[in-house]
């Protein structure tokens, strides 16, 4: 089992996205608010102020979404995320990660 | 990365005369300018008060740090001073200020920048490297404590 984690900046794409995940059979997922470390630093620390150019492509809202799934769902899950948002050619559209899943505790078999 | 790398004996000024914020800039400048005559010192006086304008660069504490991000420089310059009297800098914490450091970083290094306004910002909050500073009487003793505090503190 796998834990994929997508960061999603360009939040528009999140009805869509939730919607395609559910076409391909995933059954579920969490979606976390999130903020950039960037636009936090550059807008609630002072002496970073002046990096806000820097870290403009930082969101101020993204979503976090979590979701454990078998490791053959992910090609799939990576296609859709592809579809939906295009990320794989944009920048600072979306990003996402897989790491292995040792245990689940309270998940339905 | 360590500040004690960056810092230049013939920038560092213990007292500093002026009493005003931007007065007090300038004398750090000065500093760096003097040593450093090919920098410009208009351009890079304006770059200082434009970033001054979208918050202030008092980080409480009594401690200040003015940087600026400069196109036609292609290497950091420090300068630090210990005012003769506190100065009003507009800090969060409505504390004048006493120690002020100036940071001018290349336009194309901003992740030195960030790292040396992390690494200052962070290490300026230990109030017994503070106490350290506040008694320095002159420019190696300043250099002197803060070698002694890296070499403490980083590997």
């Amino acid at each position: 089992m796998k834990l994929i984690i997508i960061f999603l900046n360009k939040i528009e794409y999140l009805d869509d996205l939730l919607s395609a995940f559910l076409e391909i059979g995933v059954p579920g997922a969490t979606v976390l608010d999130s903020v950039g470390m960037g636009h936090i630093v550059s807008h609630d620390i002072p002496i970073f102020a002046g990096l806000r150019d820097f870290f403009a492509g930082s969101s101020p809202t993204n979503k976090t979404i979590l979701m454990v799934t078998q490791k053959d769902m992910i090609p799939k899950i990576d296609e859709v995320l592809k579809d939906v948002t295009g990320y794989h050619q944009k920048k600072g559209v979306a990003k996402m990660i897989s790491v292995p899943v040792d245990d689940l505790f309270g998940f339905e078999k | 990365m360590r500040i004690s790398q960056y810092l230049d004996k013939d920038c560092i000024k213990i007292p500093l005369q002026k009493h005003k914020k931007y007065e007090l800039i300038e004398e750090l400048l000065a500093l760096i300018t003097h040593k450093y005559p090919e920098i410009d010192k208009e351009e890079t006086i304006q770059n200082l008060i434009d970033r001054e304008k979208i918050e202030t660069t008092a980080i409480g504490h009594h401690v200040a740090i003015p940087h600026a991000r400069m196109k036609n420089i292609q290497k950091v310059y420090f300068a630090f001073g210990i005012t003769e009297k506190s100065v009003g800098f507009e800090a969060l914490d409505e504390k004048p200020v006493n120690m002020v450091f100036l940071l001018l970083c290349p336009e194309k290094k901003v992740n030195t920048q960030i790292s040396l306004l992390a690494r200052l910002s962070r290490i300026l909050h230990d109030k017994k490297l503070r106490k350290k500073l506040a008694k320095c009487k002159n420019s190696q003793d300043v250099i002197n404590v803060f070698t002694e505090y890296e070499n403490q503190h980083f590997s």
